[in-house]
């Protein structure tokens, strides 16, 4: 009846479409086939080649500007990576910070510090993001910092919880008692041993954050026409939805895939890193 | 445990405090609400007019004050674009929000165990991959686009469900599945690894080897030992659709909340966005510490002192 | 184990099923309309104050105006039967329909108007709304007899009836017994076809039709406005028969419209249009201070294409930001569009010293709004014709607040496109494209256009104020200091049960005339 994680090698297919799209963020420019941001009214509405009416030009069809969607996958695909890692990477930064800095001094710094962590936490988040983007107003690098800001708290709980955890190891205990350098602790000891969990959390973390992306976009606080981001061209595309349905339903499914590779690839490295907890999710 | 509950209220305000004082600044900065509200022909005297009426051009720091005391008096500002106090908006679409809450949650926790349970009960079986795929599945969808595509599904092409607004139950099912779809997914997994956890432990190898029967021991033993991090979860969750339904009440035109709280960022109402922040935070910390405080009556083991 | 779960699944789902049938099965009732829109603005019932408040809709039923606009934007009597000014127009008599009741059953008498237009004055009702258009010119307002106000004012106000009803009467006994709170939150009278029975706020409003009501009583009897912000469900919902008619249809929605069985659209010209304004028109060395540059962007935008593309059809390209098929005041019969001559275009551009284009790349700005929902899509065409002709530009779409600010305040920069909202049809009045007041909201300010406008202000004689007018539209056409973009439709979608609903000209709001409404 014990269950025996069976052959738990590197998940093949999440990594090979996040490698995927990271490809085609990099190479996009030059491989698109059309303007991404530009295009006929004519030619609008054209279904993707698969369909009656469909055309050799333009294989996922146009949207209602007339602009190819390909075109404006492939670039979408930049965007949000970009969106996705520099989120993180903010939010990463902050949050291992806050949390290195809280768990490691601890006493009223550590209390002031989670006091504004769990403040942040208990704010309807939706609702900040929302408030945040209308003052900062559309565009890629004010949505990396709502998203950043919406972010950090998570990283900071979690890991000051890692923190706690590793001071009590024998070689930082004895490495506070030499009296090495503050900075030297943080960075040598520290630092390598929550690591870990920042690479599970930041992988997980990337996924939604296409997602909060994406949802900001639908409400209109995210990116701004015309940019071909893949949130902003499900939320352009709703109002065709019945008619032209492709042009929701295909970047819908590149956030899907993308997200849920980085979801299986954060879960299976979740439990490769913890293999006394047996954490089977 | 009394002491305990008492110092975590006293976090409470001053968090509660701190969050208002953040809102407080962040709305003001987001615009004016008479450009949305005065007729873009209006002239400054007018303009200037309508920020005294509202007190806004009063400083800040007196704004505050003046906002801090109202509150307790039971008066938690008037909203600039309806002219009613907040706290009877509030309410007017809590209930809403409330029952649509409600639903998700009922249908998130029943499905999600159901599916999580069974899943770690026949790990490796057909329910269990089904399980994964539709917990992974769950969570990386966007909410706007899973409503979107139900709406057409059920409502446009099978015609079989109501497109929007409240009613009987079947107006529930849509919004419903929408809001709950993604705790669904985290339900499902929770539930699993923490069975999961459970089913391997001492405790239930001896209820086995007692001969008990496999339902008993799944469902009465596993299953108790298995539901604290559910229940956190149940909490957590529940508040989140509380105050984040934002996205699923503009599709399915709910009158809840969420769908007043985007209008009132969008048109600077500044009273308003600040009731609706200040309370579900509430809710939010409240939610925490009965948890928590409930964590520590059920498991023994659980001490806070 | 298995079996309890496998009952449990079967239960549930019949038990889904049949509320389901229930839901499918229950029939509209007749004898009501029900209409969805995407928002009933702030929803106060107050239909005196129809901005920042309530929006027009509720206005349009619960209350009707003193004076009306007719089916051809002709002025029409409403509340009032008749109106007469003096010599010089400073003093207007109106005088009012005899046997018009409000809701409560009180009879209407002109101290209501009086009172109407005292309470209009006060601070906390009117902020928010634009009254100055009359106030400012109001000397003061008195009953001559029970059927007859006499307004005076400081100056010649030729243009009166369309101010008039910026004070609406009120109910002066039930609003001393009440009080405005309840007035405006719950309790609302009026004089209009249908009265308010019951409201879930945000959801929906339900109406009786009024029997006391004087004018032509719609073809139902109960009236329920639906509020339902997401646009794909509004159309899902006209397609299932759960409203009869949608507000705020448009672009790809309309071919879906008309080609379902069943189905089918009602419009009528809106009066409103969208225009592209020269934020540098002054510079002396920008390019845009010449005319020959400015008529090449006139011609490098293919209208007719964008009214096609982007309405479906339900637009035609705009000679002036004013209503051109509505019969305007002030408008030259014999103005055409310019047309869209691209070759035409990058020959003035040589000519004028920029054989390769502009240098540069110049904002092109506009606002998401709620009443021109299609505008960033219209700016985005029209950046991408002036990319054809050699004028780079980045698009920019601003949010409604920062936009109305930055345009008002003149610290806009280059290339903002602007709707024109007002439908006031009458040119003297559209202050957004002339005169650069302080407060006004315009861009222009030319010596030669100011006079004109100046003087029609002040002009009674209405032959003379229509040439002054014309003559002032001629010189701003043909010196392209404002583009003219597209003049687009209100469009409403029609349901299965309603045969057809007649607009009128200039209309902006699904309840403007529901007695046109006919069900099949």
């Amino acid at each position: 009846m014990t269950e025996m994680r069976s052959a738990d090698h590197v998940p093949r297919f999440p990594l090979g479409i996040l490698l995927f799209v990271m490809a085609i963020a990099l190479v996009g420019p030059w491989i698109v086939p059309f303007d991404p941001q530009d295009g006929n009214l004519v030619d609008q509405f054209i279904p993707p080649i698969w369909m009656k009416g469909g055309s050799m030009l333009h294989i996922c069809g146009t949207d209602h500007m007339g602009r190819d969607v390909l075109s404006r996958l492939i670039a979408g695909a930049r965007i949000s990576m970009i969106v996705g890692f520099t989120a993180v990477i903010f939010s990463g930064c902050v949050g291992t910070l806050v949390a290195i800095t809280a768990g490691y001094l601890g006493g009223a710094v550590d209390a002031i510090l989670m006091r504004l962590t769990d403040a942040m936490m208990s704010m309807p988040y939706l609702l900040i993001g929302v408030a945040l983007a209308g003052i900062l107003g559309p565009g890629i690098f004010n949505l990396v910092v709502v998203l950043a800001v919406m972010g950090w708290a998570s990283y900071a709980r979690i890991i000051r919880a890692e923190v706690l955890k590793v001071k009590t190891l024998d070689y930082v205990v004895i490495a506070r008692i030499t009296d090495c350098s503050l900075a030297r602790i943080l960075w040598r000891h520290i630092f390598p041993n929550i690591l870990n969990t920042l690479i599970v959390l930041a992988t997980l973390h990337f996924g939604t954050s296409i997602i909060l992306a994406s949802s900001l976009s639908f409400l209109g606080m995210g990116v701004s026409p015309p940019t071909p981001e893949w949130g902003l061209m499900v939320a352009e595309g709703r109002e065709h939805i019945s008619s032209a349905w492709w042009l929701s339903t295909l970047p819908g499914i590149c956030i899907l895939l993308t997200c849920l590779s980085a979801n299986l690839l954060g879960d299976w490295l979740r439990r490769r890193m913890d293999p006394k907890q047996r954490q089977r999710a | 445990m009394i002491r305990y509950i008492f110092r975590r209220l006293g976090q409470m305000l001053i968090t509660l405090i701190l969050i208002s004082a953040a809102v407080f600044m962040l709305v003001r900065l987001t615009g004016n609400p008479e450009d949305l509200l005065l007729s873009p022909l209006a002239s400054e005297a007018e303009r200037l007019v309508f920020r005294t009426v509202w007190g806004l051009d009063q400083p800040i720091h007196m704004q505050y004050w003046k906002y801090i005391t109202g509150i307790f008096h039971g008066d938690f500002g008037t909203s600039i674009y309806w002219g009613e106090p907040t706290i009877s908006i509030f309410f007017e679409r809590f209930p809403a929000t409330l029952e649509l809450a409600t639903f998700a949650i009922t249908l998130s926790t029943t499905i999600g165990i159901a599916i999580g349970v069974l899943s770690a009960t026949h790990p490796g079986g057909k329910i269990d991959h089904f399980g994964r795929i539709f917990a992974l599945a769950g969570q990386s969808l966007p909410t706007f686009w899973v409503g979107i595509m139900l709406v057409l599904l059920f409502s446009v092409t099978l015609g079989v469900l109501p497109t929007s607004g409240t009613g009987g139950v079947a107006h529930l099912i849509l919004p419903g599945l929408t809001l709950g779809w993604y705790s669904m997914a985290a339900f499902t997994r929770l539930a699993r690894s923490s069975m999961l956890d459970v089913l391997d432990s001492e405790y239930i190898k001896m209820c086995r080897v007692k001969g008990l029967p496999e339902h008993l021991v799944v469902w009465k033993h596993a299953a108790k030992n298995a539901s604290l991090p559910v229940l956190t979860l149940f909490g957590l969750q529940f508040v989140h659709f509380l105050s984040g339904s934002l996205v699923t009440e503009t599709i399915f035109a709910w009158p809840g909340i969420g769908r007043l709280a985007v209008w009132a960022v969008y048109n600077r109402d500044y009273p308003v966005v600040q009731t609706i922040v200040l309370l579900m935070t509430t809710a939010y910390l409240v939610v925490n510490l009965l948890i928590d405080v409930i964590y520590a009556l059920i498991d023994p083991r659980i001490r806070y002192d | 184990m298995k079996q309890f779960f496998r009952k449990v699944v079967v239960s549930c789902m019949t038990c889904a099923t049949f509320l389901c049938l229930c839901e499918a099965v229950k029939a509209q009732p007749k004898d009501t309309l029900i209409i969805g829109l995407a928002s009933l603005g702030g929803e106060r019932l107050d239909y005196t104050r129809p901005s920042g408040g309530t929006n027009r809709e509720l206005r349009r039923v619960l209350a009707r105006e003193l004076i009306e606009i007719g089916p051809n934007g002709e002025f029409i009597p409403g509340v009032a039967e008749s109106w007469k000014a003096n010599a010089g127009s400073t003093v207007w008599d109106l005088f009012l329909r005899k046997g018009v009741k409000w809701h409560n059953g009180d009879s209407l008498t002109a101290q209501d108007v009086i009172f109407g237009v005292d309470r209009m004055k006060r601070p906390e009702i009117s902020a928010g709304y634009f009254t100055s258009g009359l106030y400012e010119n109001l000397d003061h307002v008195e009953a001559i007899n029970d059927h007859q106000v006499r307004y005076h004012f400081k100056r010649a106000f030729p243009v009166f009836p369309f101010f008039v009803n910026v004070a609406l009467p009120v109910p002066k006994k039930y609003l001393q017994t009440v009080g405005d709170e309840v007035f405006t939150n719950s309790k609302p009278v009026g004089m209009g076809p249908f009265k308010l029975v019951r409201m879930v706020k945000g959801g929906e409003y339900e109406f009786e039709a009024f029997d006391g009501y004087f004018g032509t009583k719609p073809a139902f009897k109960r009236l329920i406005l639906k509020i339902m912000p997401e646009n794909s469900t509004r159309i899902a919902a006209l397609k299932t028969g759960e409203i009869d008619i949608a507000k705020d249809v448009q672009g790809r929605a309309l071919t879906e419209l008309r080609s379902t069985p069943g189905l089918s659209i009602t419009s009528a010209p809106s009066g409103t249009s969208s225009h592209l304004n020269f934020a540098h028109l002054y510079e002396k060395d920008s390019p845009w201070a010449d005319v020959r540059v400015r008529k090449a962007v006139a011609m490098a935008i293919d209208r007719q294409t964008i009214a096609m593309t982007i309405f479906a059809g339900e637009a035609s390209p705009a000679i002036f930001p004013e209503c051109g098929k509505c019969g305007t005041f002030g408008m030259p019969k014999d103005l055409k569009p310019w047309p869209y001559d691209p070759v035409a275009a990058k020959a003035l551009l040589a000519e004028a010293g920029y054989p390769n284009g502009l240098p540069g790349e110049w904002d092109l700005q506009t606002m998401q709004s709620g009443s021109a929902p299609s505008q960033p899509e219209v700016t985005q065409a029209v950046g991408s014709y002036l990319a054809k002709i050699g004028i780079k530009t980045k698009f920019q779409l601003m949010e409604g607040g920062a936009f109305g600010a930055a345009y008002r305040s003149k610290k806009l920069k280059g290339l903002p496109v602007k709707g024109s909202g007002e439908t006031n049809l009458d040119v003297g009045l559209k202050k957004d494209v002339w005169a650069a007041r302080a407060e006004a909201w315009s861009m222009l300010n030319d010596e030669d256009t100011n006079k004109l406008w100046d003087e029609q202000m002040k002009t009674a004689d209405v032959e003379k104020r229509r040439k002054l007018l014309e003559d002032a539209v001629r010189i701003m056409v043909n010196e392209a200091r404002v583009i003219p973009l597209v003049e687009v439709n209100t469009i409403f979608g029609l349901g299965k049960r309603i045969k057809e609903y007649k607009l009128r000209q200039g209309t902006l709001y699904v309840t403007d005339a529901l007695e046109n409404v006919v069900f099949k």
